[in-house]
């Protein structure tokens, strides 16, 4: 009789869950299997949102996620198997809000000229206990977040639409963490590497992010140990420096590097004094071409890696191979990547002139010159002497984050402030993303 | 032909009538799992009000950091000119952006915080529809008051009128989210509403696995304890009468005394009226340990930092047979096998070189023994039944001027730590029996976090109200390493308000701290 009884839905159940304040589960059961989704506006909004649609059976969890806190919402379930469809009634629901004492984001100015900014979405993370990796618009409200007990340290958007995060303790230093996740805007857990499980031996810092092969790679603390008697040392002293590990999916190691393996230890200049932390490094970036670009916080450079054989390609920077005006020096610079316009971009922080700024550089790496092509000086207020990030944003603005006076920003390419946000903590980074609204593709 | 048609026809119509007719509406149903129904949620709930007063970690709140705030400016605890921490408290070069000031802030207002959504989630539960009592509900809302007026008796202690907040944040209005500082009176009117209802609705006494839970007695106590700041002396002598021989009393010599109580191994006794309990489970450093013991005593001793290191003029206050005496570092051994005593000037054994002298003691209430690790097993004591004798002590003398019990009650706790007993005779003057209370006091209370209130009372006391920084300007001052830190034009009574408060809170501005740090 199931053939001929039409498309139905029987039951509905709506869950406000515990853990979460910006997604709502729906619980369906129909009839007979057939595909489901759920599409939800708020009211008063633009947007007709929708769920993933659920394939082929008659029990169906849909979540709805994209949420603003305190809103009201309407929703409507779609089922179709085949030529069949059906719609259910359409039914209210509203958000709680997300309880904090101030306000952990706020948006305090947004040029007129600006206002396209509003539909876009960043990723951000709250590094203190309990963390969260965070997603907001550019109206400054929280669309979406994932709370963990750690801290999120180090937060990055994959190609498939999920967040990767490194977790850990307040009192792993340099934005370190004993854990990798992986999450999708649903909420479920799609990787969790921990410390001493499967491949990950040792603790990851300051970057965490997938390859065009799904694979993670993150810089690790690496240690070794060396007899440093003849250097005023003992006999069996530990240098303390960074290293590259990549993941496979499964959480295997399938690559490491490690900084002491391309210098001479004894040799190296003030290794009583800075064994505990020897360069500091701070970012990694596969450049999609085989090598990879490491940021040396405490050398004031980056350096161009091989991939496959690991070998030291180049240093930019100062002392480093390329010719460089000092004018163009960066000092303890952050999140080093290569840009849309093929430049190599990072943040100076400045800390030797006091003014953060954004830069990039086309690098003539054959003949070791670099002309600086970019470069966005910010207010001498808002130097940030540690961590923060600048990207571009479109074509012509640039998206950046200053840890120190906890501030988001995007300016132009002359530094006029189009638009701006206060964090209630020290933010690591923010990065814009795309691919995360939830739109009907027909 | 047709009759066929019309019988395929007529039955597939039928067919159609009767599939619609098992059709049934969708049926729908809203499940709110963050909306807590069971008093066991209540329970949770004050459960979660208790964890504030550590607030998560090992140095918060009552776990380290307060009792910095209460025995930092004093006349005992101290600070290394090479200390990693209260040196500014200690030394009166403290200002707004103090980070222990803005902590221990923070921590008590999110006690009041988590007591304002937990006193509205146990309200809006229906315990009896549930199958318990309504007494537990009572009981649930009692211990969430005390809590709350704990943590307002810390704030108002601390930094006289403060931000007074009752609701739950689901009942904010945007002016609740920039609250006002309150009037202190308005506030300990609250508190005493909070602690006469505890008192109405707490049980006597809690069963062995619920000892950290609070009781009758604590209440009383802390209203006590309220009254007497407020010199309010008839009131504080009858309620603390209330709380004696109930359910508590001093731990006798021969069950070890007063040394005994801070034993890390002792779980529960009846000297405690409220405490914070520490576990020594792995997996509790800073989560349910507390730091005091690592920090108290010296590296050489037993590994410890030596934050608070104590002046040796305390030391010396002791009698050599007071057993009190024994929970500060007298003679020991290193761990390098060498022999430190105290100068002899201090009453100490002193003895000439290779034995060393100190120039500190250090206090032994919270020994880390047995564990290097950070995490303190020991009882933080809040309330303790020596405290309601004393309270009543000195309620009475301020009454009555020099009286028998009075001198009993002293010597009950004097005893105790088989230190010499006093008789009337002694005293002449109420004056004299109130500075006599007031060293014993510190003598029975040092680092419990007590000596703050102390001083300021005492100063109160001493100028009939006119001057609360008299007793704290005569014993603190002396101590500095430089005096010309101590200004008299800074109000030391209270602390400035923290910085961080300032910054975000849109009621207040900086010139409520106007004389509260050197200019």
């Amino acid at each position: 009789m199931d053939i001929l009884k039409p498309l139905h839905i029987q039951k509905i159940g709506l869950h406000y869950l515990p853990e979460n304040r910006l997604r709502l589960k729906v619980e369906v059961l129909l009839n007979k299997s057939a595909d489901a989704r759920i599409k939800y506006w708020q009211l008063g909004g633009q947007d007709t949102l929708y769920t993933e649609s659920s394939a082929g059976q008659a029990k169906h969890t849909l979540v709805m996620y994209n949420l603003i806190a305190t809103k009201k919402y309407k929703y409507q379930i779609e089922v179709v198997k085949g030529r069949e469809k059906y719609s259910s009634k359409i039914y209210p629901f509203q958000t709680k809000s997300i309880y904090q004492t101030t306000p952990y984001f706020a948006l305090d100015s947004l040029d007129a000229s600006s206002s396209d900014i509003e539909s876009k979405f960043f990723l951000t993370q709250i590094l203190t206990q309990p963390g969260a990796a965070v997603i907001l618009n550019g109206a400054g409200e929280m669309v979406w977040y994932e709370s963990f007990a750690k801290g999120v340290k180090v937060s990055s958007w994959t190609p498939d639409q999920t967040v990767l995060c490194v977790l850990g303790s307040e009192d792993i230093p340099s934005s370190g963490g004993d854990e990798i996740v992986e999450i999708n805007r649903k909420g479920e857990y799609v990787k969790h590497f921990k410390l001493g499980e499967a491949g990950m031996d040792k603790m990851v810092h300051h970057e965490v992010r997938k390859d065009a092969k799904g694979n993670i790679y993150s810089i690790t603390f690496d240690k070794k140990v060396v007899d440093l008697t003849s250097v005023g040392g003992s006999k069996n002293d530990t240098v303390k420096a960074d290293g590259i590990v990549i993941f496979d999916p499964e959480g295997k190691k399938i690559w490491e590097w490690s900084f002491l393996d391309h210098i001479d230890i004894l040799k190296y200049p003030n290794i009583m004094k800075n064994k505990k932390d020897l360069v500091h490094a701070n970012s990694l970036f596969d450049d999609g071409k085989g090598s990879f670009l490491m940021s040396f916080r405490d050398l004031n450079q980056v350096w161009k890696i091989d991939r496959k054989t690991g070998k030291v390609i180049w240093k930019f920077g100062e002392n480093g191979d390329f010719q460089l005006d000092k004018a163009h020096y960066f000092y303890a610079q952050h999140w080093v990547h290569i840009n849309p316009r093929g430049e190599l971009q990072l943040l100076d922080n400045g800390t030797k002139t006091k003014q953060s700024r954004t830069l990039s550089f086309a690098l003539d790496e054959q003949k070791k010159t670099a002309q600086s092509r970019i470069a966005i000086p910010y207010p001498k207020e808002f130097h940030s002497t540690v961590k923060g990030n600048s990207m571009l944003l479109d074509k012509d603005r640039m998206l950046v984050c200053l840890t120190d006076p906890r501030l988001f920003l995007i300016t132009d390419f002359a530094g006029k402030l189009l638009w701006k946000m206060s964090i209630g903590g020290d933010p690591y980074r923010i990065e814009e993303i795309q691919g995360f609204k939830n739109v009907a593709h027909e | 032909m047709k009759n066929v048609k019309y019988l395929t026809l007529l039955s597939g119509l039928l067919l159609l009538i009767s599939c619609e007719k098992g059709l049934e509406e969708e049926s729908y149903s809203v499940f709110d799992e963050t909306t807590l129904t069971k008093p066991e949620n209540g329970l949770q709930g004050v459960r979660g009000v208790y964890s504030a007063l550590r607030d998560n970690g090992g140095n918060g709140y009552y776990a380290g950091y307060l009792y910095q705030l209460y025995e930092y400016p004093g006349d005992i605890l101290t600070t290394k000119p090479n200390s990693r921490q209260g040196i500014q408290l200690d030394q009166l070069t403290y200002d707004a952006s103090n980070s222990i000031i803005n902590d221990v802030w923070t921590s008590i207002y999110r006690l009041i915080s988590r007591a304002n959504e937990s006193e509205y989630l146990v309200s809006k539960i229906d315990y009896s529809a549930n199958e318990a009592s309504r007494t537990m509900q009572r009981q649930h809302l009692g211990e969430i008051r005390f809590l709350r007026a704990l943590a307002y008796y810390d704030a108002t202690s601390l930094w006289g009128d403060v931000p007074l907040n009752l609701k739950s944040s689901s009942e904010f209005t945007e002016a609740d989210e920039n609250p006002p500082l309150a009037p202190l009176a308005k506030i300990e009117e609250q508190m005493i509403v909070d602690l006469k209802y505890a008192e109405e609705n707490l049980p006597l006494s809690n069963s062995a696995a619920e000892v950290g839970r609070a009781t009758k007695g604590a209440a009383k106590s802390l209203l006590a304890r309220l009254y007497m700041r407020r010199g309010e002396w008839k009131a504080a002598a009858d309620k603390a009468a209330e709380v004696m021989n109930t359910a508590y009393d001093l731990r006798k010599p021969a069950e070890g005394g007063l040394i005994a109580i801070f034993d890390n191994t002792n779980r529960s006794d009846n000297e405690f009226i409220f405490v914070l309990k520490s576990s020594s489970e792995t997996g509790s450093y800073g989560i349910l340990s507390n730091s005091f013991g690592i920090q108290s005593v010296p590296w050489d001793y037993n590994r410890g930092w030596g934050n608070f290191p104590i002046h040796l003029q305390f030391y010396k206050k002791f009698e050599k047979t007071d057993e009190r005496r024994k929970l500060l570092l007298g003679t020991y051994k290193t761990v390098y096998g060498q022999t430190i005593t105290i100068p002899t000037e201090f009453n100490g054994d002193g003895g000439a070189p290779p034995i060393k002298q100190t120039d500190f003691t250090y206090s032994l209430k919270y020994p880390h023994v047995n564990n290097y690790n950070y995490a303190g097993y020991n009882n933080v004591s809040i309330i303790r039944y020596a405290d309601v004798l004393l309270m009543r002590a000195e309620a009475l003398n301020e009454l009555n001027g020099p009286n028998a019990e009075s001198i009993s009650l002293i010597n009950e706790v004097r005893a105790r730590s088989l230190a010499s007993a006093i008789t009337l005779n002694m005293f002449g003057s109420k004056e004299l029996l109130r500075d006599f209370i007031f060293d014993e006091r510190a003598l029975e209370f040092f680092m419990e976090g007590r000596r703050r209130d102390d001083l300021i009372r005492w100063g109160k006391s001493a100028s009939n109200g006119s001057n609360p920084l008299l007793k704290f300007k005569e014993k603190v001052k002396p101590l500095l390493r430089d005096q010309n830190t101590y200004s008299d034009i800074v109000n030391y009574m209270y602390f400035p308000y923290p910085i961080n408060e300032i910054q975000s809170n849109t009621s207040l501005d900086i010139s409520i701290n106007k004389n509260r740090v050197r200019q």
